[in-house]
C-alpha cells in the first residue's frame, strides 16, 4: 500500500486549501466588488490555470523555482532547500494552479451577498473587520464550503504540474496521481487499480458532500 | 444641525446641493432617480463624495476627513430592509445593540434618553417576532424590525429611505402609525426621502425639493407642498390636495376634530392613533372623487364641511372635468362630470363652494 503517498496527498491538499482560504479571500472580493479597469485583467490572470495545460505551467514553475533564478535563489538561500523536486515547491505550485478552485466560488458568492449587508454592518457600527467576520463571512458559508472542498479536491487530483515540479522522490514529491503513474508505467495493475479506486471514491465522496452541504445551507437561508 | 454642501456625480445624474437642515422630520422630496438614495448613503458616508459634510459640529468630511460610516452615529433605514439572513429577528436586533457603543457621537449622549430593547420592542409590537427567523417574516414585519434595529444604534441622525417603498396599501396603513411613533416617541433629527407627497405632508414638518440635480425648495411642509403644486406639477404623482389646517377643537361626545382651513371650518373624525393638540397644524387629503361643487352654500344636506372657493382652473375631458379650486392660497382639486359642469355653468373666476365629506379626509 502506498500509504505515504496518500498521506502525502492529503498534505499536500489541506496545506493548499488552507492557504488559498486566506489569500483567495481579499482577491476574490476585490474582483466581485471593483469597479478598477484592471479588473478584467487580474480576473483573466487568475482564471489562467483553468485552461493552460499543466506541463506548460509545470514547466515554467520548474524555470522559475530553479536556483538559477532569483525567485528559486531567494528560496534556497532563505530556507536552504530548493523549491524544485521539494515538497515546498508543490505547495508553491498547488496554490497557482489550484487558485481559480478557491478564487471563483468565492467570488460568485461575494457577488450574490452583495454589498447591502455590509453596508448595513456599517451604519450599524461595525468596523470592517467585525462586519466581514460576523456578516459576510456566515452569509457566504456555503460558498467558502464549496471553494474549499473544490480547491481541496484539485489539489489532490493534479498530476502535470507536481509531476514537472516535483518529480517522483517518495515522501517528499511522490502523490498517488504520481503513484498510479509509476504503477502503470511498471505493469502493476493491481496496485494502480487500488489507488485509482480510492481516488474515485474520494471524488464522488467530496461532489456528495458539496452538493448535500449546498442544498441544505440553501435550505437554512431561506 | 446638519449642513451639507455636496457634489454628486454619478452615470445618470448630477447632484449639487447646499443645506442646512434643522431638527425635527425634514423631507428629501424628489422624482425616483433623483439621487436622493445616493444623498443618503453620501450622509451616511457610504459612498465617495466630495465636499463638506458637518452635523452639530461634528465634521464627517472636508478635504481631508472622511470619517468612516461606522463612527458616525447615524440610523440608516434603507429602502430594502436589508436584515441579516444569517439572524433571527432578535439577533439583527442585538446586532446593532452591541455595536452602539462603537459610534463617536456628535453630542454627549443622555443615557436617560437611550432607547431600549424593551421600548422598541412596545412601540413597533415585535415581542411575538423576536425569535422568528427573518425568512419567515411579512414585509411589513420586517420593516418594523429594520426600524427597531436602526433606533438601537442610538442614531443621533436618522436617514429614513422611502420606508413606505414596496408595500402595498394595507401594509402602508399596518406601518404608518409605526412611522408616526418613530418620529413622536424618539424625537430623533430625521430624514425622509420619498416622492410620495401624501406620506410627505403626513410625516414631515419640513421639505427639501430637489428637482434635476438642485435644491428648489426648502421650507416647511406647508409652503413646500404649495411649490410643488405650483412649479414642479410633474412631481406630483398624487391627484390628491393638500390641505392645511390647525386644530381648534376636539368634540368628544361624536369623536370629530374641527379644523381651521383657511379661516373657514373643517370638521374630520378623530385621529385613533394619535392626540392632536390644540393648535398644532395638520394637513388633510382630499380626494378629487370626494369633493363636490354648488353655486350657493347648500343647506340641509349631511355634507359637515363647505369650502367657499374660486376657481382657477378647468380641464374638460371627454367625461370629466377636473377643477382646481383655490381655497384662501390652498389649492384643492374636484373631479365631477362634464355635463355637471356645463349645467352649473362653471367658469374660471367664479366663486363656488366645495363639498367635501368627513368621511373621505385622510
Amino acid at each position: 500500500m502506498e500509504l505515504t503517498a496518500i498521506w502525502l496527498t492529503l498534505k499536500l491538499a489541506s496545506i493548499t486549501t488552507l492557504i488559498l482560504l486566506l489569500l483567495a479571500t481579499p482577491l476574490a472580493w476585490w474582483l466581485a466588488h471593483s469597479n478598477s479597469k484592471l479588473r478584467p485583467a487580474i480576473e483573466a490572470i487568475t482564471a489562467m490555470p483553468l485552461v493552460m495545460p499543466p506541463t506548460v505551467i509545470g514547466f515554467y514553475l520548474l524555470l522559475l523555482f530553479s536556483p538559477e533564478n532569483p525567485i528559486g535563489q531567494f528560496w534556497l538561500q532563505t530556507t536552504g532547500n530548493t523549491l524544485t523536486f521539494s515538497f515546498s515547491g508543490l505547495v508553491v505550485a498547488s496554490l497557482i494552479y489550484s487558485l481559480p478552485f478557491m478564487v471563483q466560488p468565492l467570488m460568485n458568492t461575494f457577488v450574490q451577498v452583495g454589498k447591502g449587508p455590509i453596508e448595513v454592518a456599517y451604519t450599524l457600527g461595525a468596523k470592517p473587520w467585525d462586519a466581514f467576520l460576523n456578516v459576510i463571512l456566515p452569509l457566504s458559508l456555503r460558498g467558502y464550503i464549496t471553494a474549499s472542498v473544490l480547491t481541496f479536491a484539485h489539489t489532490v487530483g493534479e498530476f502535470g504540474v507536481v509531476l514537472m515540479v516535483g518529480g517522483n522522490i517518495p515522501g517528499e514529491t511522490r502523490l498517488v496521481s504520481i503513484a498510479i503513474y509509476e504503477e502503470v508505467e511498471t505493469l502493476n495493475y493491481a496496485q494502480a487499480h487500488l489507488l485509482s479506486g480510492i481516488l474515485i471514491a474520494f471524488s464522488f465522496l467530496v461532489l456528495l458532500l458539496v452538493y448535500s452541504l449546498n442544498r441544505r445551507a440553501a435550505m437554512r437561508v431561506l | 444641525m446638519l449642513e451639507i454642501d455636496i457634489k454628486l456625480a454619478r452615470d445618470d445624474f448630477q447632484l449639487n446641493l447646499a443645506a442646512t437642515i434643522g431638527p425635527g422630520v425634514t423631507a428629501i422630496f424628489g422624482s425616483s432617480g433623483s439621487g436622493k438614495t445616493s444623498l443618503l448613503k453620501a450622509i451616511a458616508g457610504l459612498v465617495p463624495v466630495q465636499g463638506h459634510i458637518s452635523f452639530m459640529g461634528t465634521t464627517w468630511l472636508n478635504e481631508t476627513q472622511h470619517t468612516p460610516p461606522y463612527l458616525r452615529p447615524i440610523g440608516l433605514l434603507f429602502q430594502e430592509d436589508r436584515l441579516f439572513a444569517h439572524l433571527n429577528a432578535l439577533d439583527n436586533l442585538n446586532f446593532a445593540i452591541k455595536r452602539a457603543t462603537n459610534r463617536k457621537p456628535a453630542v454627549t449622549p443622555d443615557s436617560s434618553t437611550a432607547i431600549s430593547l424593551q421600548a422598541v420592542v412596545d412601540t413597533f409590537d415585535l415581542a411575538p417576532l423576536l425569535q422568528r427567523s427573518v425568512g419567515n417574516l411579512s414585509g411589513g414585519e420586517r420593516r418594523r424590525i429594520a426600524m427597531a434595529r436602526t433606533l438601537l444604534t442610538q442614531p443621533q441622525l436618522l436617514l429614513l429611505d422611502e420606508p413606505l417603498s414596496g408595500l402595498d396599501e394595507s401594509r402602508k396603513r399596518e406601518i404608518l402609525p409605526y412611522l408616526h411613533a418613530l418620529s413622536n416617541e424618539f424625537k430623533t433629527p430625521t430624514l425622509y426621502v420619498s416622492h410620495q407627497l401624501e406620506e410627505v405632508t403626513q410625516l414631515c414638518q419640513n421639505i427639501m425639493v430637489i428637482n434635476s440635480g438642485e435644491k428648489c425648495f426648502h421650507g416647511s411642509t406647508y409652503d413646500g407642498v404649495n411649490y410643488v403644486e405650483a412649479q414642479l406639477n410633474n412631481l406630483l404623482t398624487t391627484d390628491l390636495s393638500f390641505l392645511h389646517g390647525r386644530v381648534i377643537e376636539h368634540d368628544v361626545t361624536y369623536h370629530m376634530t374641527r379644523l381651521n382651513v383657511a379661516g373657514q371650518n373643517v370638521q374630520i373624525p378623530k385621529l385613533e392613533y394619535r392626540d392632536l393638540a390644540i393648535n398644532e397644524y395638520v394637513t388633510l387629503q382630499v380626494k378629487p372623487n370626494d369633493v363636490a361643487l354648488a353655486l350657493q352654500r347648500p343647506t340641509g344636506i349631511s355634507t359637515r364641511n363647505v369650502l367657499k372657493g374660486v376657481i382657477k382652473s378647468i380641464d374638460a375631458s371627454e367625461r370629466f372635468a377636473d377643477i382646481t379650486l383655490s381655497i384662501g392660497g390652498q389649492t384643492l382639486r374636484s373631479r365631477i362630470t362634464l355635463p355637471a359642469c356645463h349645467e352649473l355653468g362653471l367658469q374660471q373666476g367664479m366663486t363656488v363652494y366645495a363639498l367635501l365629506k368627513s368621511s373621505g379626509l385622510g
